[in-house]
């Protein structure tokens, strides 16, 4: 290769990488209102590094020190102090029996949201009368720091939604908004059909109007013999198992929806509305598989309702949640930012490391590092996965992996430099030599990635996932150096000496 | 007895002590300290201070920061584990979180001068309560399906190293394993480093590494038998040869991991020192530190024994089916 063009491909990637590094690295306004947050700015991460979204849910009855405060004298008398909490003594005469049920509805809960799979929550009884809940708000940096304050309120969104869908008290119920429904038969002839007008629900849908049920009985649960989700990349399918009575009975519900204005049949669990399917047709199937909004309305959907349908519903009635918190990062305030630096840190560390090791060649393994750190990053920022700490130990892991690859095959050229081998030769036949034990490497680490990332759930999905791209990152990059490697070495006159290592020749005897 | 194998022998030693250990402190534990491990913040009972202020009384950052040093001055008798601020509409919370251990009625105490210290006794709008809490852990979901996955892995690993190595290989992997994931478990149970929902995440970084590991050494140990050089030697030799090489690609990834860690943890303390902050990073150390004890130690050790039991009953077979013949031999 001739020196310009190798100057030519150097100066070229060297380019790319500065632009990706600075589109990754550097938030910068853009005019006077918008403002680009960069790729790293960009990743969502744990609660660790951006808060936590929590609220606590009070039994009907019982108030807040604040709420206390703004009742007359006269209300005030019921009351009685629990902790930090007052309880209304005529709605709970036995303060044990309600410390009880709480307590047993917490356990419910804490098994609902580790259902859930995420990389941290909790769920705590405070004072013995309230539930306190806690998950991550998956919040970025940019989102944290107030610098994305759409993507913060979506996160939010989806965070408050997560917490007052698992957290529904009460029984699976089918509801429409219609009042009545009109059924016309085969021959023509048309029949006015009245939900249970009887049992008009308030409910919480965005209208405000109200709802009315469309089962024969309120709740429903002897329907469903099983409620899943399915994932397959971004859908998520909510499985619905019907029991043999079941299907018939869902059978009717559907062909009243279908004849209904609304066409949309509205599942709730207690006064929480789980999810709601248009329904155009009457449906009579033992099975039934719906697309939910997002995976994580899914899984929230399906959770709650195999909780339910489990027996597991809650046996106090609870205050409807009305506000749910974000607050500052369990690990500090500054916890993401400090979190970046020393991924930085431990880049150079690596960078002197192998420049030390490998003399010139080191400058190879230089690009090899940079260019995979901002892969991991970018994959990070548009898969819109939740980084932790064990995510991050994952992605130095699958820089490990290339980085002893290519420990390998240098190690193995050196061997056969000291054979007397010329260095072109040394390091074709090195390739050749070492390609199984690679290749080995990375079919293995692939697999098992895979696996993590499918069967596992939350975190170690996650993991899986980024040790995916990592292997696949690392499995490229490694025939990359070999390219830089050819590159950067062309317009050196001593090709040993670019790799640290001296020429043997043997003299003939 | 050679040097090797008194290392052999004394590291399944350690690692089989370390396990057992680890699960009779666990269970122990399990009864007297109500639980196998000591689980983080994120599972264990606490007692909360928390100072619900108004936007109308403290509008404004500035503000919010003199409640806090009212706070912090009030609460600097205790040790909080954590702290942090939650914003609402209409104003916002501070939270401190003490341990279940802590002294509840000077908490209170500490709690009542906070109040009178803000004068919130009138309008109401801001106040500190006091909560004693105790923690659910969740459903096993995570747990299970973290296990299956590690299972499926180990399981396809076994099949891999029988079809490109041998059997025994794929076997001693396994066992070096499940000793890696077993000293980690058995570790973190002994020193009851609090443990949160991070750890299942911990423990199935510590089967893939533990794998990588087993490949790099699977892979010396073919080559090895493969070259010519090593063709008189004895079987044992050449395995130890393979441990020796893979071990230093094995070390340095471990270590290079491990010193990652302590720069990340160094950078943690910057942001908020505390057990708390401190314990994914231990763990992970405790992790990587197992990882290196079961491959550079334990995986030869397993695979010399496997070997040495393979090639005496390949013997013991190949003796049988000589002895007819060398008996046609002598009646010849």
């Amino acid at each position: 290769m001739s020196k310009v063009k190798s100057t030519v491909i150097t100066v070229l990637v060297v380019l790319a990488i500065l632009v990706a590094a600075f589109f990754a690295t550097i938030s910068f306004p853009v005019g006077e209102i918008q403002r680009y947050n960069s790729i790293a700015s960009d990743i969502h991460l744990g609660a660790d590094f951006t808060g936590y979204a929590y609220t606590t849910i009070y039994p009907k009855g019982v108030v807040t020190a604040e709420d206390y405060n703004g009742l007359s004298e006269a209300e005030a008398e019921n009351y009685t102090a629990v902790g930090g909490l007052y309880v209304d003594m005529a709605e709970h005469e036995d303060i044990d029996e309600l410390k009880a049920a709480v307590e047993k509805d917490a356990e419910i809960l804490a098994e609902r949201f580790g259902r859930k799979g995420y990389s941290s929550y909790s769920v705590s009884v405070e004072d013995g009368i309230s539930i306190k809940i806690c998950v991550p708000t998956n919040y970025s940096y940019a989102e944290y720091k107030g610098n994305d304050s759409d993507g913060a309120s979506s996160d939010l969104s989806v965070a408050t939604a997560s917490i007052t869908n698992l957290a529904a008290d009460g029984k699976i119920t089918l509801r429409t908004v219609d009042s009545s429904i009109e059924l016309t038969d085969s021959s023509g002839n048309s029949t006015t059909y009245s939900p249970r007008k009887d049992d008009l629900y308030e409910t919480a849908l965005v209208d405000g109007s109200h709802t009315y049920s469309l089962a024969g009985t309120d709740d429903v649960s002897e329907y469903f013999e099983s409620v899943t989700t399915t994932t397959f990349g971004a859908t998520t399918a909510i499985n619905f198992n019907f029991t043999e009575e079941g299907q018939e009975s869902f059978s009717d519900v559907t062909t009243r929806a279908a004849s209904s204005d609304s066409q949309t049949i509205y599942f709730f669990v207690g006064d929480t509305e789980i999810m709601s399917f248009t329904c155009e047709s009457t449906i009579n199937m033992r099975s039934l598989s719906l697309v939910a909004d997002s995976k994580s309305a899914g899984e929230n959907a399906a959770i709650t309702m195999s909780s339910v349908l489990e027996g597991k519903d809650l046996t106090v009635d609870y205050e409807q949640i009305s506000t749910v918190i974000s607050s500052t990062a369990a690990a500090g305030d500054s916890a993401a930012m400090w979190l970046g630096i020393g991924c930085l840190v431990v880049l150079a560390l690596l960078i002197i490391a192998t420049v030390i090791r490998y003399k010139k060649l080191g400058a190879v393994n230089t690009i090899i590092i940079l260019i995979f750190s901002l892969v991991i990053t970018y994959a990070l920022s548009l898969l819109s996965v939740q980084t932790t700490f064990a995510v991050v130990l994952c992605a130095f892991a699958g820089l490990g992996i290339l980085l002893v690859s290519n420990s390998i095959v240098f190690s193995e050229v050196k061997r056969l430099v000291g054979t007397g081998r010329t260095m072109q030769a040394s390091v074709k036949e090195g390739y050749k030599k070492v390609l199984m034990s690679v290749t080995d490497l990375h079919i293995v680490l692939f697999v098992v990635a895979v696996l993590l990332a499918t069967v596992g759930v939350g975190e170690v999905a996650t993991c899986g996932l980024v040790l995916v791209v990592s292997t696949i990152a690392s499995y490229v990059l490694y025939w990359f150096t070999r390219l830089m490697w050819y590159v950067l070495s062309a317009p050196v006159r001593d090709k040993f000496g670019f790799a640290g290592l001296k020429r043997v020749v043997y003299e003939d005897d | 007895m050679t040097k090797n194998k008194l290392v052999n022998i004394v590291s399944l030693i350690i690692c089989t002590v370390i396990i057992v250990a680890g699960m009779a402190i666990g269970t122990v534990c399990h009864f007297l300290a109500g639980g196998f491990f000591n689980y983080g913040e994120e599972f264990s009972s606490y007692n909360s201070v928390v100072i619900n202020y108004s936007t109308a009384e403290y509008p404004g950052d500035k503000k919010v920061e003199e409640l806090k040093a009212i706070c912090d001055e009030k609460l600097s008798a205790f040790n909080a584990y954590e702290y942090s601020i939650g914003e609402k509409t209409t104003g916002g919370e501070i939270v401190y979180k003490y341990s279940a251990s802590t002294d509840v009625e000077a908490l209170s105490d500490a709690v009542d001068a906070i109040n009178a210290a803000i004068d919130s006794g009138d309008s109401g709008l801001s106040y500190a309560v006091l909560h004693e809490a105790k923690t659910f852990v969740g459903g096993s979901k995570a747990i299970t399906f973290a296990a299956i996955a590690l299972a499926s892995a180990a399981g396809f690993q076994l099949i891999y190293f029988a079809i490109r190595y041998k059997l025994r290989c794929g076997i001693s992997a396994l066992v070096s394993l499940l000793a890696a994931v077993g000293v980690f478990v058995s570790l973190a149970a002994i020193t009851r480093i609090p443990v949160g929902t991070s750890f299942i995440a911990l423990v199935a970084i510590v089967g893939v590494l533990t794998m990588i590991a087993s490949c790099v050494l699977f892979d010396r140990v073919r080559k090895n038998f493969k070259n010519d050089a090593n063709a008189k030697a004895a079987r044992s030799e050449v395995i130890a040869t393979s441990a020796a090489q893979s071990k230093k690609i094995n070390l340095v990834t471990v270590i290079a991991l491990a010193v990652a860690v302590v720069v990340l943890a160094v950078f943690a303390v910057i942001s908020s020192l505390g057990i708390a902050t401190l314990a994914p990073y231990a763990l992970a150390l405790m992790g990587l530190i197992s990882c290196a004890f079961a491959t550079v130690l334990v995986m030869p050790a397993v695979h010399y024994g496997s070997d040495a039991l393979c090639e005496k009953s390949n013997a013991n077979a190949a003796k049988a089916d000589v002895r007819p013949e060398a008996k046609t031999a002598e009646n010849s």
